[in-house]
């Protein structure tokens, strides 16, 4: 009696687990059909129209348009900037590309930013995947994992090949505007309580001492100063690599190491997602519009009070930790800034 | 009850006789290890000639800061090279259709020395055997002495040197940030005259002709005779020439190593070559490489017959037969590691 009911408990377990090993067999088969088969239906068979690289090399070599003429010029700079200030000579590793997000259909490849319109770029690239309009898609169904595939998810030789063949863009802001609205949206908003629990209970441990118990168990009321000297403790780097939302735009999409054709800038963001929406030819298709308040010079607004109240030392080594996104998208240090 | 007490006194006198004297063995050997250590800290910073490279200064380090002023004129040369390479990665990378990230299958042509931290790209026809053969004397830890006792083609069997490909990606970084990575070159066409003389002209490479040189004559030759077809051990100059400047030759699979340009043999736009060696002044460079490394009190970059090198001269020869059509195109092919290493436009191309 015991023997068999001792014998019988283990059985479902093995199936499990031989089902769950099947599964993982038989998972990735399933998803790379569905790439392949998107790579040999490619509306570029035959040539039809040209690909997004094939316009931008156009606009560069023809009398150029006042829009070509900056993203050119922002190119040049972005590579002579790479040129000056990396000695970089590293090989890229899959996960390193992880925020390169891939349309084969197109021939797109956009690396994410998070708060740079990471939400509405990723909303036109599910809508040129056939899903319609991209203002009627919900914020949180585009940053469903797995919708969009990654160029993390291919071999060296297909990853190569894209770069190639394939229009590559990014978004990039001003860093401490950034690094502003990302504190804001995650650590200072009420709705954001998973995210707090996750961080900013880290901050107050670490960084608040006789915290309450409230604050140690939720993390909710972070306040600036003291997520700025999480960001500059040694041990917040070593302990795990930062979280995207404040994570170096060059650390994300590598742009000495991948040649980015467009650049885009938050500050000039309709007129940029216009020119990359041109290039990639489909005229039906509008960016999101922004919510209808002066979003510029708010941010702005917001960084410079959130700055106010940090002491030039620690803003000094904000600025050094963000030095190279400065650096390489051209952005001067801010006017509010007391450096020494 | 006092006999056993006695014994029992009687160990603890050879237990603390022990005990002292391991102490003191333990002190012996502390201090035996500081006075060795201390030569070491404390050596001459000029001994150049000291064989033993620990808590010497890295080739890099050697490279960039260099300590004798002797050094510091052929820094000044070397880093021009730097900059003519870097100067044309950048112009060539505005106009250039080639955006790939670099795989570590692309590393096939870097050997590594752990021991002394060094890389070199090897490319064919530019001195590749002998260097080969003083990388397996530096990585070897003391399997050979002598460069010139390795045979040919002892140096190179892929399993005596170490390749960068064979490493992770992580230990790839590690290496391209912390050693000195080297390379030599050639005029372009020299070599490639150099490449031809050798695999096609030479009765005893027959691998080479049974499996390039047939493939040439049936592409490029009207009315072979099958022995020609079978063989492929006569291939002319302009035969080679049309070949490589074929399309359809490269779209078919990559250039061999003996023909194929430095730029994409040793990617010298992703990876910064700390120093840029040059053929023609092969010995001065090589020994400079050899400093740097710390070992050139004993080790010298081997002296060898020039009888049979290709030459300026013989180069010319050779491209008097070629069109002028053939030779502009040829040169579009090698063009970049014309402007990449500063060499001119050779005076005989009738290029329009």
């Amino acid at each position: 009696m015991g023997r068999r009911s001792c014998c019988r408990r283990p059985l479902p377990v093995v199936a499990s687990l031989g089902a769950a090993l099947l599964f993982l067999c038989a998972a990735p088969r399933a998803l790379r059909p569905a790439f392949e088969n998107k790579v040999l239906g490619s509306g570029w068979f035959g040539g039809e129209r040209k690909s997004p690289l094939q316009l931008l090399r156009e606009l560069d070599q023809g009398p150029r348009s006042a829009m070509a003429e900056v993203h050119q010029q922002r190119r040049e700079l972005l590579r002579r900037a790479c040129s000056r200030h990396t000695r970089r000579q590293r090989l890229l590793q899959p996960e390193d590309l992880r925020h390169v997000l891939v349309d084969d259909k197109h021939r797109l490849l956009y690396c994410y930013v998070p708060k740079v319109a990471c939400t509405n770029w990723k909303r036109v690239l599910l809508a040129l995947r056939g899903r319609g309009d991209p203002g009627a898609i919900p914020a949180h169904e585009a940053h469903e994992p797995g919708l969009l595939p990654s160029l993390a998810d291919f071999a060296p030789a297909e990853v190569n090949r894209r770069l190639r063949d394939y229009l590559t863009f990014l978004f990039v802001r001003e860093p401490f505007e950034r690094l502003a609205s990302a504190y804001r949206n995650k650590l200072a908003r009420p709705h954001s309580a998973a995210f707090q629990r996750r961080y900013g209970t880290r901050i107050v441990r670490r960084l608040r001492p006789h915290a309450q118990p409230d604050a140690l168990a939720r993390g909710h009321d972070v306040r600036f100063a003291e997520f700025l000297a999480y960001l500059l403790d040694p041990r917040t780097r070593r302990y795990e690599p930062f979280n995207e939302h404040w994570e170096r735009a060059h650390a994300l999409c590598h742009p000495c190491l991948v040649r980015y054709d467009v650049v885009g800038k938050f500050e000039t963001l309709a007129d940029d997602a216009a020119f990359v929406l041109h290039l990639v030819g489909e005229p039906g298709l509008r960016f999101p519009a922004p919510p209808l308040r002066p979003e510029k010079d708010l941010t702005r607004v917001q960084a410079r009070r959130l700055f106010q109240d940090i002491s030039p030392f620690y803003q000094r080594r904000l600025f050094d930790l963000y030095k190279m996104d400065f650096l390489l998208f051209n952005y001067s240090a801010p006017s509010y800034l007391r450096l020494q | 009850m006092k006999p056993a007490l006695l014994e029992v006194m009687r160990m603890n006198r050879i237990c603390r006789m022990v005990l002292a004297t391991c102490l003191g063995s333990f002190i012996l050997v502390i201090f035996y290890f500081q006075s060795m250590l201390h030569p070491v800290m404390r050596r001459n910073p000029f001994g150049v000639d000291i064989c033993c490279r620990k808590g010497s200064r890295s080739p890099l380090q050697e490279l960039y800061n260099p300590i004798q002023l002797e050094l510091s004129n052929t820094a000044i040369l070397h880093q021009m090279r730097r900059d003519q390479v870097t100067d044309t990665c950048r112009a060539n990378s505005a106009m250039s259709r080639k955006r790939r990230v670099l795989t570590p299958n692309d590393l096939k042509h870097l050997v590594v020395d752990e021991d002394h931290e060094l890389i070199y790209c090897y490319v064919p026809k530019v001195a590749c055997t002998n260097w080969k053969r003083l990388m397996m004397v530096l990585s070897g830890r003391g399997k050979y002495s002598d460069p010139m006792e390795i045979p040919a083609n002892e140096a190179h069997v892929s399993a005596n040197l170490k390749t960068l490909n064979q490493y992770s990606i992580p230990e790839i970084n590690h290496r391209l940030k912390s050693y000195m990575k080297f390379l030599f070159v050639r005029e372009p066409f020299e070599r490639l005259v150099s490449a031809y003389r050798n695999k096609f002209t030479q009765k005893y490479n027959t691998s080479f002709h049974k499996r390039y040189g047939t493939k040439i004559i049936r592409r490029q030759r009207k009315n072979a005779t099958q022995e020609a077809l079978r063989k492929g051990d006569d291939v002319k100059f302009e035969e080679f020439v049309a070949y490589l400047i074929d399309p359809h030759t490269q779209r078919e699979e990559p250039f061999n190593e003996h023909w194929q340009t430095v730029y994409s043999l040793c990617h010298p736009c992703h990876i910064h070559y700390d120093l840029v060696g040059k053929y023609e002044t092969l010995e001065e460079d090589s020994n400079y490489v050899l400093r740097l490394a710390g070992v050139s009190g004993y080790l010298k970059f081997p002296t060898y017959a020039k009888s049979t090198r290709t030459t300026d001269e013989m180069t010319t020869e050779f491209f008097q037969n070629i069109s002028a059509e053939h030779q502009t195109q040829l040169y579009e092919v090698y063009k970049l590691d014309f402007l990449m290493f500063n060499y001119s436009v050779p005076n005989y191309l009738k290029l329009d």
